[in-house]
């Protein structure tokens, strides 16, 4: 078995990105739970200075040259910078199989959308299915790829997103920036019902903070789970921390991205089937109280 | 001298204990005399203390110990004696421990890596919160017939659910505790500061710095909001073991199992400089090879494991005292250079005749323990006769960047001796050199364990 996965997943490797298909995830699952408090054989940056995204998202490196050489300035506000400039500003924490990725990246196109993920062959499934994703979309659209060359600072489908493996709970801080996020996704994270082990929780009262580092005022946290007893365990967490206010339902109503989160995850589509309950929680990051 | 007549209202008292890893059966911090003597009545398998921090009024000994995962607070008497007024047993066990300013709370930095809160003295009419709601929600399994889930995860859920069995539901600590914050990892340093009139707004503005076994430095607001993260001074490739402050708590010095000190702008997260101690560490193991121990061949490269580091004040100059992880020698770094943005600071050093444990720093002198068990410059390699002179008192020499050893504390305490016998010299390595296992097992790591198939 280990050795048809390896196989197939050298044959993909050796074809270009333009002529593979979407890779099946059958050759990449993953045991559905990974101990966060291990070393691991992760690499990861010293710092976020430190860190080369620019390197996961080629073609918004391409548009960043572009703009950089026609002196652009990026201080044009807010909404006319390009990505390039703003770096990654969604994290999708405990990405999985990367519903939420793919689903965001046609929504909203010039945002750099990263998600992270702790196992290593479900972390290798999501980028093999960018690669292809982002292979086809230039074979569908020729003149796309060389939209990069004229003035417009747009991206080519899916070239917005990338995937990493990485132990959030542990170095969040290595890869994001005091303010740098907007938004957080913690979609679907693993229950651990042992009270034992509710440390290992992706959310806690003190996680909350380095949440809150990461978010900029204003940036929401988005959480979803199938399972009630952690959806109050991440509400209960949130709400300890004063920097955030949880979001009410008719705040969230027009919101895509709860949307989203809700029908495209590939949790939230299991727990559709199985006729489960989806519980859903959003915090905006308030401002830092004078001291 | 003699230790057992150690007297605390004596002008020469140390400034600062330091936060060495020492067995109490083992005992060789000058300011705790009484205690083991305390412990070893009371408890059957003996706890070790693992750090200790005295408080600023001199009447108080706060000291976390291992096996019990206690906090105790002990009394100065006037005699010397201590005298145990409480012993608070935390959830995890404690790995630091630190004294506010005004010596009214102390913060303690756990294995799990949360940090919480404790008064000094415990108020009297405290009573611990009654977790009533979390019994009625444990009562049940917290996962439902539709949460997602594997076929044996099922099983397991409905055997749950036939057995609504009463599960004892965690308490909360027996005392007034509070969680500040928290790391993924563990704590390894834990340090309190106030600034004063800071940036000219003559306010004063406390800060609580947390590192941690990921090479990471917290900087986060004081006690009442230690939710909200300032920043983080990353630059550490190893992990980080101690901090100290220096310049006022303007300026910070941290090390770890890097082979450099880092020197921090901490506030506005900035790295001043980078201050080799590889250097120093292999010249000094090399001159204490060539009189003792030729035979004991030192590996090429040995790990650097920063454990110790205090401010000490030489001739109006501020400088950090160093102690690495089994190396006889004292290091010393004078920081004058990088405050004045001159020439590359040095780190000197001096010699010992055991290695380094701890350090307690007065105005006059500095107090050093050594191991008299293990072989200079070895954590494994035991002496064939106890050293008896653990304790030494160094003068600076002339120059200002080296000491003498001065004096010795004669070991006249029979107890002491006996006491002595009964340890398992190759178990004391376990207890004393500790920092050395912080290090991650690099490149030897596949990815086995972690690839496990799912269907």
């Amino acid at each position: 078995k280990a050795h048809r996965r390896d196989e197939y997943r050298a044959t993909r490797h050796a074809a270009s990105p333009g002529e593979i298909g979407l890779p099946s995830k059958r050759f990449y699952r993953q045991r559905a739970h990974a101990n966060v408090f291990s070393d691991h054989a992760l690499s990861y940056p010293e710092k976020p200075e430190a860190w080369n995204w620019r390197e996961l998202y080629p073609g918004v490196a391409q548009v960043g040259q572009e703009v950089q050489s026609a002196e652009d300035s990026p201080q044009n506000g807010e909404n006319i910078t390009p990505a390039a400039y703003r770096g990654v500003e969604i994290a999708d924490i405990g990405c999985g199989f990367g519903g939420l990725l793919f689903a965001l990246s046609p929504l909203l196109p010039q945002t750099l959308i990263l998600g992270l993920e702790i196992r290593s062959s479900v972390t290798e499934f999501v980028q093999e299915k960018i690669r292809a994703l982002q292979g086809q979309a230039r074979k569908g659209d020729p003149t796309s790829s060389t939209e990069t060359e004229t003035e417009t600072a747009t991206l080519t489908p899916y070239q917005n997103i990338a995937c990493i493996r990485s132990n959030t709970m542990k170095f969040m801080p290595n890869y994001f920036g005091r303010g740098q996020l907007s938004k957080i996704f913690l979609c679907f994270p693993d229950p651990h019902f042992k009270h034992r082990k509710h440390k290992a929780r992706i959310v806690s009262p003190t996680l909350a903070a380095e949440y809150a580092y990461a978010l900029r005022v204003g940036g929401v946290v988005y959480t979803i789970t199938d399972v009630e007893d952690l959806h109050r365990w991440m509400v209960d967490g949130f709400s300890a921390n004063p920097l955030f206010r949880r979001l009410g339902e008719e705040e969230l109503e027009g919101d895509e991205c709860v949307r989203v989160m809700k029908a495209e995850t590939e949790e939230g589509k299991k727990v559709e089937r199985n006729g489960g309950t989806k519980w859903v929680a959003c915090f905006q990051r308030l401002e830092d109280p004078p001291w | 001298m003699n230790i057992s007549r150690f007297n605390p209202s004596n002008s020469d008292i140390p400034e600062h204990t330091g936060n060495g890893i020492q067995p109490t059966t083992a005992d060789s911090d000058d300011e705790r005399p009484g205690k083991r003597q305390k412990l070893s009545a009371k408890t059957e398998t003996p706890s070790y203390v693992l750090s200790v921090t005295i408080s600023n009024d001199r009447n108080h000994i706060v000291a976390i110990t291992a096996e019990d995962k206690a906090v105790r607070v002990f009394e100065v008497e006037k005699t010397g004696e201590l005298k145990e007024l409480s012993k608070r047993c935390m959830f995890k066990r404690p790995s630091t421990v630190e004294l506010s300013d005004d010596d009214s709370t102390i913060f303690v930095g756990d294995k799990f890596g949360d940090a919480y809160s404790l008064p000094l003295l415990p108020a009297a009419d405290f009573i611990p919160k009654a977790q009533v709601s979390r019994t009625e929600t444990q009562s049940k399994p917290a996962a439902s017939l539709t949460t997602v889930h594997t076929a044996a995860n099922r099983k397991i859920l409905e055997a749950q659910m036939k057995a609504i069995d009463a599960a004892k539901p965690k308490e909360g600590l027996p005392f007034e505790a509070k969680l500040l914050l928290g790391h993924v990892s563990l704590m390894t340093d834990l340090k309190f500061v106030t600034l004063e009139n800071e940036s000219g707004g003559g306010k004063r503005r406390s800060y609580l710095v947390t590192a941690d076994r990921d090479e990471h430095i917290r900087v986060s607001r004081g006690p009442s909001q230690a939710h909200i993260i300032e920043n983080f001074c990353l630059g550490h490739t190893e992990f980080v073991s101690k901090l100290c402050f220096i310049g006022k708590g303007r300026y910070l010095v941290s090390g770890g199992g890097d082979d450099e000190l880092f020197v921090w702008d901490w506030l506005q997260s900035k790295l001043l400089r980078k201050v080799d101690l590889r250097g120093p560490v292999e010249a000094c193991r090399g001159a204490g090879e060539d009189s003792s121990s030729a035979n004991a061949s030192v590996p090429d490269r040995v790990p650097i494991c920063v454990t110790g580091l205090w401010r000490y004040v030489v001739s109006g100059s501020e400088c950090v005292l160093i102690a690495c992880e089994g190396v006889a020698g004292i290091f010393l770094l004078n920081l004058e250079p990088i405050f004045n943005a001159g020439a590359s600071p040095q780190i000197s050093w001096t010699t010992l005749p055991g290695n380094l444990l701890d350090t307690v720093v007065s105005e006059s002198s500095i107090v050093v323990s050594v191991d008299g068990i293990h072989a200079k410059n070895s954590c494994s390699v035991v002496r064939e006769s106890v050293e008896g002179q653990q304790l030494c008192v160094l003068k600076p020499h002339g120059d200002g960047a080296t000491f003498d050893v001065d004096d010795f504390f004669t070991d006249s305490n029979e107890r002491r001796e006996t006491n002595r016998d009964q340890i398992d010299k190759t178990k004391v390595a376990e207890r004393l050199y500790t920092t050395g296992l912080l290090r991650k097992r690099r490149g030897q790591e596949g990815e086995s364990g972690d690839v496990e198939e799912m269907e």
